[in-house]
């Protein structure tokens, strides 16, 4: 890691749960780790499920070459 | 290669700015860079206070690596930031080393994008777009805002933005005033609304806050219908009271879920867009 980086750390690693007493439980800062013990948690969770399953499609395209960092859904095209 | 916004002399335009602000609606007109503070009270440094990849927003933007800017243009009492929003030197100096250095360091694992976030990266647009412009390889940019700006700053990100974020906080100029501490609300947010949407991929974000489903959300709906109904509306259901939110009797306490169901129900009877 560079110099410059460290100058700031970064939180990517770090998320925030809060569960109120009626049971409903609050996320700020989804980490990559924790969308995945999110799904295994709550399988039922169409959300979850839809951000893994997106997060995944982007990593599989990283990594086969076909999808280069800060091109997909963001292009303007 | 060198995007055509580099070289026509708008970082130049940009630093400027800083000598007699208008960056945002206050139109403080003060000289930032002499030490004179207007309403955010930002001097001609941007400070990060936080950078981190993010895997929990719109499936549009994820992994997006987000930026922090402390200091903010708007007085939200509900603000999740808290101080770090309000206290624009939090923070480390945002400077193009860093930026560089951290743009690769996201790249490498696997962000799609860098997004700029607050505070309001609004007031701080002159330190961002030179840093941006020593960026080698700058990803796409996502810009996330409260669209308290004037049409001089959505000049200035014209061709620079690839995403425009915007959260559409209240639907009515009594409630962003009591809330928010400011002026002309409505007006301003929707002028730079259908500005956004002409220059670039737009995204709206609105933050259901309880008791507000007639007084903000309802007219956020009916506008959205009628003026952008292709936008995409991120409706978020998250609302915890946070920083001030104590002080105000209907945002002491958490959105009731029914709420969000309601408010679901609303946009998808207004034919608009829902995403998450």
């Amino acid at each position: 890691m560079t110099k410059g980086v460290n100058l700031i750390e970064d939180e990517t690693t770090m998320t925030e749960i809060t569960i109120q007493p009626d049971g409903r439980v609050y996320i700020f800062g989804t980490s990559r780790q924790v969308l995945d013990i999110l799904v295994d948690l709550d399988p039922r969770s169409e959300r979850l499920r839809r951000l893994l399953s997106e997060v995944k499609r982007y990593e599989s395209g990283r990594s086969n070459g076909t999808e280069t960092a800060g091109a997909a859904a963001t292009r303007r095209d | 290669m060198t995007a055509d916004w580099m070289n026509s002399g708008r970082i130049e335009n940009a630093l400027a700015c800083y000598k007699n602000c208008a960056l945002c609606e206050h139109r403080c007109r003060v000289d930032r860079t002499i030490g004179d503070i207007g309403f955010c009270k930002a001097g001609n440094t941007a400070n990060v206070f936080r950078h981190r990849i993010e895997y929990g927003e719109e499936l549009e933007l994820i992994p997006s690596h987000l930026f922090y800017l402390s200091g903010c243009d708007l007085r939200c009492g509900f603000c999740i930031a808290g101080i770090n929003a309000f206290d624009p030197s939090r923070g480390s100096k945002l400077t193009s080393g860093f930026f560089n250095d951290a743009v690769r360091w996201g790249q490498d694992r696997g962000a799609r994008n860098i997004q700029w976030v607050g505070g309001e990266p609004t007031i701080h647009l002159p330190a961002i777009l030179d840093v941006m412009s020593r960026c080698p390889q700058l990803p796409p940019v996502v810009w996330k805002s409260d669209f308290y700006g004037t049409p001089e700053v959505f000049e200035l990100l014209s061709g620079v933005v690839d995403v425009y974020v915007a959260d559409f906080k209240f639907g009515n100029d009594s409630c962003a005033r009591r809330l928010a501490g400011i002026d002309n609300y409505l007006s301003i947010v929707t002028r730079n609304l259908t500005i956004a949407a002409s220059q670039s991929k737009l995204i709206v974000r609105h933050l259901l806050l309880p008791g507000h489903a007639e007084c903000c959300y309802r007219p956020i709906v009916h506008w959205l219908r009628h003026n952008l109904p292709s936008a995409p509306l991120s409706l978020r259901d998250s609302y915890l009271p946070s920083w001030r939110a104590s002080r105000f009797a209907d945002l002491a306490h958490p959105l009731d879920p029914r709420d969000g169901k309601e408010a679901l129900d609303l946009a998808n009877r207004m034919g608009l867009k829902v995403i998450q």
